[in-house]
């Protein structure tokens, strides 16, 4: 089992060091000057000399990146060109906004997904079953920006019910706070739900034609009681795996649902990163993103091993 | 526009799911597993569905020019923000361009887009995958590890650092949308070349002194193609998706080149006077993404019941 963990962690380790490399690789792939990309051809000479000596592209490359590399690891991401601010004190103002909007669409994925995914396996192959599949279905291809475009429309233009857009922290006000944020971490959680409702049935279903759920049935224990404390106990753990795959998808899907309904997270600190060319705030950005993915996934992977002890930590 | 066509065909005759299905009819006996497999979809109702209404987009983009009833181009002032109606079947836009006939040409620009991008990153994945897991040790060990890497970005956020350092642009896209998907496909080829490699029919060909590089592309690779194929299905939906996000946040196709995704962040603006701006393109965009993943199911259910 430890052995297992330090190869896990190592293996993790090694994926962030990977992607924080082309990170900062990315500054030095730009076609033709950097400087020149990021200033535009009409800037002064002494500003190109001093974001050049900022972003330290007049040393040599490998002392760039060793020196890049001390103060990544002491959490220090550089300052942003445009605004001259510490990126990793930009990033900790934004994540308060991205955490509670990822947390809200799991939390929705899921209360949608359990029963659905449920219901749909123990009516197999009923039109309930067919419903629930084809809903499943068409969540899964809904495209994020898309449907919170829709309920924009719908919630917030015709109806009223819901602001359009705008932030009001969570943490100063909880209910204006999650009013603002119910719109978004639907549009945000709708594929999650999808994915998770057809794990959930398919895990469900092959459980249910095991040997000791016969053997209840057997010696006559009631459905429901079957269903809950033999079969969905061991449905729901390959259910739990595809959480951490997910949260890469949450964080890809908040940077665009982030600009529709003008929210103040990490994925609008990102994209406005690419449309001002801040390769400084960018790096920033892709460094915290992957750690979380990888860290996300990581968890999920010693949940899974905890909660089925049948595998082997090889 | 003509080069358009022309690679849009030929990346859809390069592609292996696209000849598997056009090899069904097909009489040589070679195909006959292929024409088994297209027998057993047209039995799935829904699959066979979303192969039709891939067909039909297929067609569209192919030919836009000559369908569209408007030039997507052409601003008319007086005709802006119109509603549904029968000269201009979705409405029209804020500079009374012709939404219809702007959808027709979307569509031409993200099939072409998705399909170049899954070519090439099927291309690569697959010679990576091959590689990998045939020759394993080391050389397997680098190259896994490096898809590690890129698999840990989440698939939006990479496309968007490529397009940071590269610039918006028709290339700078596909190759954005690529390598994004590169990884996919080289875990899922070397799994299968894993699984068949210690096969008899291998062994012996190894013995009678066959070069490697004919044992992988004779023998290895044709038992690999199905979920390659699969893969593919599912891959080109996501990059639909990703090529409509990236052109919505206005990172992609360029206006006044219409895209699915640029329609879309037009009608942002205009949500309360013209939904119709928002619904169409969206609409479209969802039904082909749908259709996608219909016959990617299918497919699977079909070649590779154990991939489920």
């Amino acid at each position: 089992m430890i052995a297992y963990l330090i190869r896990r962690l190592l293996h993790s380790i090694v994926v962030v060091a990977g992607v924080a490399t082309i990170a900062f690789a990315l500054l030095h792939f730009i076609p033709g000057d950097p400087v020149d990309a990021i200033l535009g051809v009409e800037s002064t000479p002494a500003a190109r000399e001093a974001l050049r000596h900022d972003l330290g592209l007049d040393r040599p490359l490998l002392t760039q990146y060793v020196a890049w590399w001390g103060e990544v690891l002491r959490g220090d991401l550089g300052e942003s060109v445009m605004t001259g601010q510490s990126v990793s004190q930009l990033i900790r103002q934004r994540l308060p906004t991205t955490i509670p909007l990822a947390v809200l669409s799991m939390s929705i994925a899921l209360a949608i997904a359990v029963p659905a995914g449920i219901l749909s396996a123990i009516k197999r192959n009923t039109w309930v079953d067919g419903l629930v599949s084809m809903i499943a279905f068409a969540g899964l291809s809904l495209p994020g920006f898309w449907l919170g475009a829709l309920l924009i429309l719908g919630f917030s233009v015709h109806w009223r019910i819901f602001p359009p857009g705008g932030y009001v922290s969570v943490f100063q006000d909880p209910i204006d706070g999650l009013r603002h944020l119910v719109l978004p971490a639907i549009a945000l959680g709708t594929t999650f739900a999808a994915v998770l409702t057809r794990m959930i049935r398919s895990s469900l279903l092959e459980v249910l034609g095991k040997d000791y759920i016969r053997t209840a049935r057997a010696k006559g224990q009631v459905e429901r009681r079957i269903l809950i404390r033999h079969a969905l106990r061991n449905a729901l753990i390959p259910a739990v795996t595809i959480i951490g795959v997910q949260a890469g998808f949450l964080l890809s899907g908040a940077l665009v649902i982030e600009q529709i309904f003008s929210l103040p997270g990490i994925g609008r600190l990102t994209v406005q990163a690419v449309f001002d060319r801040d390769f400084p705030l960018l790096q920033g950005c892709i460094i915290v993103i992957a750690l979380i993915f990888v860290v996300a996934n990581l968890i999920t992977d010693l949940i899974y091993v905890y909660l089925d002890p049948r595998i082997s930590y090889q | 526009m003509g080069s358009c066509v022309s690679s849009t065909e030929a990346a859809t005759t390069n592609n292996p799911g696209a000849s598997a299905f056009g090899s069904a009819s097909l009489e040589a006996p070679r195909f006959s597993r292929a024409r088994a497999a297209f027998r057993r979809l047209r039995r799935n109702r829904l699959a066979t569905a979303g192969l039709f209404v891939l067909l039909a987009a297929v067609f569209v983009a192919i030919f836009a020019p000559v369908i569209a009833p408007f030039n997507p181009r052409a601003i008319s002032v007086m005709n802006a923000l119109n509603g549904p109606n029968s000269t201009n079947l979705m409405g029209t836009d804020n500079l009374g361009r012709d939404l219809f006939s702007r959808v027709l040409y979307g569509i031409r620009m993200s099939i072409m887009i998705a399909v170049i991008s899954i070519g090439v990153a099927s291309l690569i994945g697959v010679v990576l995958g091959l590689i990998s897991g045939f020759f394993g040790g080391r050389t397997d060990e680098i190259i896994m590890r490096g898809m590690d890497i890129l698999y840990a970005f989440p698939d939006l956020l990479l496309a968007l650092a490529l397009i940071a350092t590269f610039g918006t642009g028709l290339t700078g896209l596909i190759v954005a949308i690529a390598i994004g998907r590169v990884p996919g496909f080289a875990r899922i080829t070397r799994a299968t070349v894993l699984s068949v490699r210690e096969n008899e029919y291998v062994e012996a060909a190894r013995t009678i002194g066959m070069r490697d590089s004919r044992i992988i592309l004779r023998h290895i690779l044709p038992n690999g193609i199905a979920p390659i194929i699969v893969m593919m299905s599912i891959s080109l939906a996501l990059a639909i998706l990703v090529e409509a996000s990236l052109s919505f946040l206005g990172l992609g196709i360029q206006p006044p080149t219409p895209s699915l995704g640029g329609l879309l962040k037009e009608a942002l603006g205009f949500m309360e006077t013209a939904p119709w701006m928002a619904i169409f393109p969206g609409l479209t965009i969802a039904l082909i993404i749908f259709s996608l993943n219909l016959l990617g199911d299918g497919l699977r259910d079909v070649l590779d019941p154990n991939l489920k």
